[in-house]
């Protein structure tokens, strides 16, 4: 009897404790905090601390019963948005993840609130940052407004003085960019083979032959996907010559792949002689400066405008910058909204523009931004000019297929194209198929 | 008289009957503890487990796409069908076969043969037990890391040592060697079974092996004859469960070989793209869930079939104390 009262109380015991970490989420407290999940990282939030207390710290002054958490982005989010628990603020590239945000209704717009922000003033801020992400369904640029960029540049890439003039070559400026054909044969010239090995590569990384492509096709007006999106052709002669080229590049080992690895992207390798093109526009510059196995100047690295298709065009750039957007499924949006105006437009806007990092957001941020580095100092100036004078264009993303699908399918066929296991026309075709199956099946839902 | 006694005999046979069926009242209330403590495991199981796969189930009937929960339709089997129409799914399949079918049974024939060395005493033994355990230990992510910088390119420990030789460097992570980049890692952990094997030679009785001595039986008989006989249990169960692993093959080929993309979700190289890689494409990259939970099913049941089959051969080669 005894022991059967002893072990009927050690099984409540244990049955109890298991059930005492369920609670209902929505009986919390008056004074309870509210918590903002994000999915930035704390080291791109403001360029100084990692310390969220710090970060926000003036957040909190105004909001003291909120706290910001960070939570992981990338395949986990996926996940989190189909379970219902997505997080409040978004991590978004502008160009790439938009049109497939909007298009299942995972961001809402957000021009009634910033009609209301008193840190937002449309005049102050970047055209470009404004309509990489206004979006309408289709284009860029018009529509309603899901977010803004954290920072942001011009695509730029980033030239060996010392090695362009060593082969006679000139480096672009500003007004007077390259053109692809005339990158292809830089390239050629500015590689250093020692047997199998690439000692040198001419150029750094090309690391999504689809947004390459869809850039060279859209600086010619071209789009490998057909005007409303419902349709993908890589048969087009103008899509063949722009895969080729980028297929070229990369059997060659003018640039890296799989055939000839660099190790990096780039932003290591260009500071160290390793490559005579950097892909990446302002922000590598700062990484030059930390990297402690530099051996190439300062004065050596000039930064210079992307290529152009034809020489009659003059430098433009495009606008993929990451920032943020607002799930369509957080509580209280006021507070959210408050949040995201913190982050993109309040103190760590204001931070981030000091580190030299990359353009801010605001005109007025950028042209008083106090970078105490020379050399960064120096190529803001230029970019700061580059995007108040150039012209820019967006790259083409289709709204019914993820971006990040796409990528995936061109690397599973170009990889194999590269080792000689399907001829060009086999992996452009099969490419082909396989967007056009999720273009379908994104389309039907 | 004889039919009351035959009365008697066949009520008390019920009875007896009766309380084996139902026990006595202390198998009844051992009975009644036992699931009124698994009781709170049982539901707990039930909930983050069962649910979940029942969930999966469902969805695999479907065309969930992780936002149309408000619209799904029921499609069938065609999820299942498309499984074996993919020109990637089989393809991937019978890849990751190719794979364990060279390191499951070198895995286990180094396994044991550490076992068998380190089950001696001798000085330093115990350095050795933890050194061969250690990568078994060691994060995925921080062995594929490690081997990834093994295996660059430039600068690699392998192609140092090639270089070293005078032989040319070789790209160790491009199509014509990544498979057995990958192989050599996987059997780089292979060390982590040998503790079970080890203390399972500890446990076999002394007097088998004395006895083996008095009838001149020498040390490699005795291996074959003794030791392999009575620890073929752990043995079956170290292939079985390198089988499972080897079949669910994911972070390494990934991370080792990944050609694009961030993360989990880079794309590995065809000749590494296993089958658990185009799962997580197919779900995460592409979000065809209701496709990705099919793909998930099937690998159940190849893998089910394959631990049937591997039980059925048990009787040929694997002793146990009842037979």
């Amino acid at each position: 009897m005894k022991k059967r009262l002893i072990g009927s109380i050690l099984c409540a015991t244990v049955a109890v404790s298991m059930l005492a970490g369920c609670g209902s989420k929505e009986a919390t407290k008056p004074d309870e905090k509210k918590t903002i999940r994000i999915t930035y990282s704390a080291g791109e939030l403001d360029g100084e601390s990692k310390d969220l207390n710090v970060i926000f710290a003036d957040f909190y002054k105004e909001h003291p019963n909120c706290e910001v958490v960070l939570e992981e982005g990338g395949s986990a989010l996926m996940a989190k948005i189909a379970a219902n628990d997505a997080p409040d603020i978004i991590r978004t590239n502008s160009i790439l993840d938009v049109p497939t945000y909007v298009n299942k209704n995972i961001i809402i717009p957000l021009d009634d609130m910033l009609k209301k922000s008193k840190l937002y003033d449309e005049d102050d801020i970047f055209s470009a940052c404004i309509d990489c992400f206004k979006y309408d369904g289709k284009e860029f640029g018009k529509g309603k407004i899901y977010g803004l960029p954290k920072d942001w540049a011009p695509s730029s890439m980033w030239a060996n003085k010392s090695m362009f003039e060593a082969q006679g070559l000139r480096i672009p400026t500003y007004d007077d960019p390259i053109t692809f054909d005339e990158l292809a044969d830089y390239v050629k010239k500015l590689t250093v083979k020692e047997g199998n090995k690439v000692k040198v590569f001419g150029y750094s990384d090309i690391s999504s032959p689809n947004v390459a492509v869809e850039t060279m096709l859209n600086l010619m007006g071209k789009s490998m996907y057909s005007e409303d999106f419902s349709k993908v052709n890589l048969k087009d002669e103008d899509v063949r010559k722009a895969f080729k080229y980028v297929y070229d590049m990369k059997i060659n080992g003018y640039t890296q792949s799989p055939l000839f690895p660099m190790g990096g992207n780039g932003n290591s390798e260009f500071p160290q002689g390793i490559c005579a093109i950097n892909n990446f526009g302002l922000y590598s510059g700062s990484t030059y400066i930390k990297n402690p196995d530099r051996t190439v100047d300062f004065d050596d690295m000039i930064l210079c405008p992307t290529p152009v298709m034809n020489k009659d065009q003059k430098a433009t750039y495009t606008v993929s910058p990451v920032g943020g957007t607002i799930s369509a499924s957080t509580k209280d949006i006021d507070l959210t909204f408050a949040c995201w105006e913190y982050i993109h437009l309040g103190v760590p806007a204001q931070k981030r523009a000091a580190s030299g990092f990359n353009l801010p957001v605001k005109k007025s941020l950028a042209e008083n931004a106090d970078i105490k580095n020379e050399f960064q100092k120096k190529n803001f100036d230029l970019t700061v000019k580059y995007a108040e004078n150039g012209s820019y264009t967006f790259v083409r993303s289709n709204p019914y297929v993820g971006s990040k699908a796409v990528e995936s399918i061109m690397e599973k066929y170009f990889t194999p194209l590269l080792y000689g296991q399907y001829t060009f026309d086999e992996a452009l075709k099969l490419m082909e198929n396989e967007i056009q199956l999720l273009i379908d099946e994104g389309r039907a839902q | 008289m004889k039919n009351l006694t035959k009365k008697a005999s066949a009520s008390e046979t019920k009875r007896v009957l009766k309380v084996k069926k139902r026990g006595t009242g202390l198998e009844k209330a051992r009975y009644r503890a036992f699931y009124a403590i698994m009781a709170p495991f049982i539901f707990f199981f039930l909930l983050t487990k069962g649910y979940p796969l029942v969930w999966g189930l469902y969805i695999s009937f479907t065309n969930f796409t992780g936002f149309n929960l408000d619209n799904l339709t029921f499609v069938g089997l065609s999820n299942f069908k498309r499984v074996f129409a993919d020109n990637e799914a089989m393809p991937s399949i019978l890849r990751v076969i190719g794979i364990g079918v060279i390191t499951v049974p070198v895995g286990t024939v180094i396994c044991v043969t550490i076992s068998l060395i380190l089950s001696n005493t001798f000085r330093g033994v115990s350095v050795f037990r933890t050194l061969f355990y250690l990568p078994s230990v060691i994060p995925a992510v921080a062995i594929a890391l490690m081997w990834k910088g093994i295996y660059a390119y430039d600068g690699g420990l392998f192609n140092f040592v090639r270089e070293l030789f005078g032989a040319e460097a070789v790209n160790w992570l491009g199509y014509d060697y990544v498979k057995r980049a990958l192989m050599i890692m996987m059997l780089w952990t292979a060390g982590g079974g040998a503790l079970t094997i080890i203390a399972a030679i500890k446990g076999i009785p002394e007097d088998l092996y004395e006895a083996a001595d008095i009838e001149g039986v020498g040390p490699v008989a005795k291996t074959f004859k003794i030791t392999l006989p009575l620890v073929s249990n752990m043995i079956y169960m170290h292939i079985t469960t390198s089988i499972i692993g080897t079949l669910q093959l994911f972070a390494q080929p990934v991370l080792l070989a990944g050609a694009s993309g961030e993360g989990l979700t880079s794309v590995p190289i065809r000749p590494v793209y296993t089958y658990l890689v185009h799962v997580y494409q197919q779900i995460f990259v592409n979000m065809r869930f209701g496709y990705g939970m099919a793909m998930v099913w099937v690998i159940f049941a190849i893998i089910m079939t394959i631990t049937f089959v591997l039980e059925g051969t048990k009787k040929y080669w694997v002793y146990t104390e009842t037979n």
